[in-house]
């Protein structure tokens, strides 16, 4: 797996590349546009992270130069503006998915898992599982170590949301995105509520659905076994 | 100096005035010059061609003999000063009398009829030297022969010269009058413009803000003019106010979490021996600093929309899709506490709104209602159309909001009695009103009629 980086911060570069590299990644940066662009068209990447605010090259431009040259690289766009207006037009470049910074480093990892996942999507199985927890999209029966158990509608579509991304941790944002659709933050504390139901449904000790402090909530592989 | 007078508004405007006022003055005189010339040239005519009828008459009755015998007979100066003549149609002269005061040169110049009158008597006037003319009348008489009566008058350019003397006095009297008088009432009409590039120079150089331009109120339109530019400059006064107040705050906002974050981070550097302990005071560090970010984001959304900077993606929609989702988005939360949430909207409400802000601003009430309601309590979410507005009001069977309270509620960071156990910035009701506002509407809060507050907002149909 090869992610490329086009950011001219050198100090994000830096700890993004570090990271990336430590997610078990090959990793190439570009420093501007105009490299990136060169590095995106020679090489085969299988995601790209582009700031929007790029010296020479500005990475919204560079997108869509990649895009009309048909380099079907799913891209991640950075960006230090984050009203909704920008990130549509970040989407409407082409771009597949939209940070905005500062952001937490196990998301942006999170983000580009879940890119590379969708563009190499293998047809979706019908049941997810992890540990003793396993779940029917198509049933919609859940159980855990061996019991059955009834999940509300939100609180099934959270799980399910979660054993997607098994051992890999979501933040609030993610799961507000994906489970409630909302592509902006509403400032709730929703998210918590309806986790904390599920967990008192499936996991009433946390030793399933582990919360990493400043990150989100991550799903243990192996939790209870 | 020469150069600014000559752009002068005011001096131009005087020109201009005294231009125009010259034009029609020479018009007026031109009509008046030509009517007077006719009238005087009429006069003349009508002596010669009354002349002319008598002499005729006589001929008629006596032939040229009777009429050679009535002229030399005539004594009166005045009679004797008309030159008579009598012509064949062959022009030879069968009878002339020649006024005593005329040369002969002018009786040589006088020219013959040579030609067949149309009508009956014909009087024309004709120049002969600068200062006199002819005045002449011609009359076929019945044996063919042709009378002439002449009459040397003073010439046109003569008689009306005190006419074109008193014009060209009393014109270029009038003229620099009127470019006086011009110029001071241009210079008082262009006093508010004066006014209002000084007041302009003097915010520019000083950087006075609370300066304004002086000058009575009025509904001309200068007046008016003058009143929009003090009403645009009170409006900037205010936003660069506000700008710096949502400074001060934003300062003081940021202070206390920005301590926080730096005392959890200075305290674990000081206990450094335990690594778990380490990871936890970063874990704060980053809650803490989300925590800012959050804050700053929601600051500056609300001093955008306050300040009317606040992009609107405004589309037509029904508002029963914004209060659906927030009703679906809180259901959870609801729940926890079994609290009731009661959709009440009959029908469609239309209205031109950004979806996401004003959903915002109902997802916000709602939380606060949700906040503040009991376990077991209500809260109804209910939209009512009118000509004017569509109307979203909130009500919930909680305690309900003091009325002194009921203004600070909408300020930025402010924190109730009631709110102090609660979670969250402070932030969501200004948030609601500065969303609303920026639509265009207003938000009020009373009492429901079952106790429990009860907040509408109004967003007005465009």
């Amino acid at each position: 797996m090869r992610v490329l980086v086009v950011e001219d911060d050198a100090k994000i570069a830096s700890f993004v590349v570090r990271g990336l590299k430590q997610a078990g990644y090959a990793v190439d940066h570009a420093p501007d546009g105009e490299t990136g662009l060169a590095l995106a068209q020679s090489t085969d990447y299988d995601a790209a992270i582009v700031d929007v605010m790029l010296p020479q090259l500005d990475g919204i431009s560079l997108v869509k130069r990649l895009r009309a040259a048909r380099r079907p690289i799913p891209v991640l766009f950075l960006s230090a503006k984050s009203s909704v207006d920008d990130r549509v037009r970040g989407l409407q470049a082409g771009g597949d998915d939209y940070l905005t910074k500062p952001f937490a480093f196990s998301e942006l990892v999170a983000r580009v898992q879940a890119l590379i996942r969708r563009a190499t999507s293998s047809p979706e199985t019908t049941r997810l599982s992890a540990g003793d927890v396993s779940l029917d999209l198509v049933t919609r029966e859940v159980s855990c170590a061996g019991q059955a158990v009834e999940l509300q509608p939100r609180e099934f579509s959270l799980l399910a949301f979660l054993l997607r991304h098994v051992g890999r941790p979501v933040s609030k944002t993610m799961i507000l995105e994906h489970v409630w659709d909302y592509s902006f933050d509403p400032q709730t504390n929703v998210v918590d509520v309806v986790m904390s139901r599920l967990r008192a449904k499936i996991d009433p000790d946390h030793l399933r659905i582990e919360t990493v402090r400043g990150v989100g909530y991550v799903f243990r592989p192996h939790g209870h076994a | 100096m020469l150069d600014r007078l000559r752009q002068s508004l005011a001096l131009r405007l005087a020109v201009q005035y005294a231009a125009v006022f010259a034009l029609s003055a020479a018009v007026l005189f031109g009509v008046l010059y030509w009517r007077l010339a006719e009238a005087l040239d009429a006069r003349e005519q009508s002596y010669v061609q009354a002349r002319a009828t008598e002499l005729a008459t006589i001929y008629e009755r006596g032939g040229a003999a009777l009429l050679r015998v009535r002229l030399q007979r005539e004594t009166s100066p005045e009679a004797r000063s008309y030159f008579v003549r009598v012509v064949t149609p062959n022009n030879e002269s069968v009878l002339q009398s020649v006024p005593p005061t005329w040369i002969e040169t002018q009786v040589r110049e006088l020219p013959l009829p040579g030609f067949t009158l149309t009508q009956e008597t014909y009087a024309v006037r004709i120049p002969q030297n600068a200062l006199r003319d002819y005045a002449l009348a011609a009359r076929e008489l019945f044996d063919r022969n042709t009378l002439q009566v002449g009459v040397l008058i003073e010439s046109r350019a003569v008689l009306l010269a005190p006419v074109q003397r008193a014009f060209a006095i009393v014109g270029a009297g009038a003229l620099v009058l009127s470019f006086a008088l011009g110029t001071v009432l241009a210079w008082r009409a262009t006093r508010p413009l004066r006014a209002v590039s000084d007041t302009a120079r003097r915010i520019l150089e000083t950087g006075d803000l609370s300066a304004r331009v002086p000058g009575p109120g009025g509904s001309g339109e200068l007046e008016v003019l003058v009143h929009q530019l003090n009403t645009l400059l009170d409006k900037n006064a205010v936003h660069v106010r506000v700008l710096r107040e949502t400074l001060d705050n934003l300062a003081h906002d940021l202070r206390t979490p920005l301590t926080r974050l730096r005392g959890t981070a200075e305290l674990a550097m000081q206990d450094a021996g335990d690594p778990v302990e380490a990871r936890a005071a970063l874990a704060d560090c980053v809650n803490e600093s989300d925590r800012v970010l959050h804050l700053l984001e929601t600051l500056l959304d609300i001093s955008a929309a306050e300040a009317g900077a606040l992009k609107l993606n405004r589309d037509r929609l029904d508002l029963r899709t914004l209060t659906e989702r927030a009703a679906d988005l809180y259901r959870e939360v609801a729940e926890e506490k079994r609290i009731t949430v009661t959709l009440d909207q009959p029908e469609a409400v239309e209205c031109d709104a950004d979806a996401i802000r004003l959903g915002q601003a109902i997802n916000n009430l709602v939380d606060n209602a949700l906040k503040y309601t009991p376990e077991g309590g209500q809260v109804v979410l209910a939209i009512r159309g009118s000509p004017q507005a569509a109307i979203v009001t909130v009500t919930d069977n909680g305690p309900g909001v003091p009325v002194n309270e009921r203004e600070a509620i909408f300020r930025r960071l402010y924190r109730g009695d009631a709110s102090r156990s609660q979670r969250g910035l402070g932030l969501g009701l200004s948030m609601v009103k500065a969303i609303v506002e920026s639509h265009g509407g207003t938000v009020t809060i009373d009492d429901a009629p079952g106790g429990g507050a009860r907040f509408t907002v109004r967003v007005p149909l465009r």
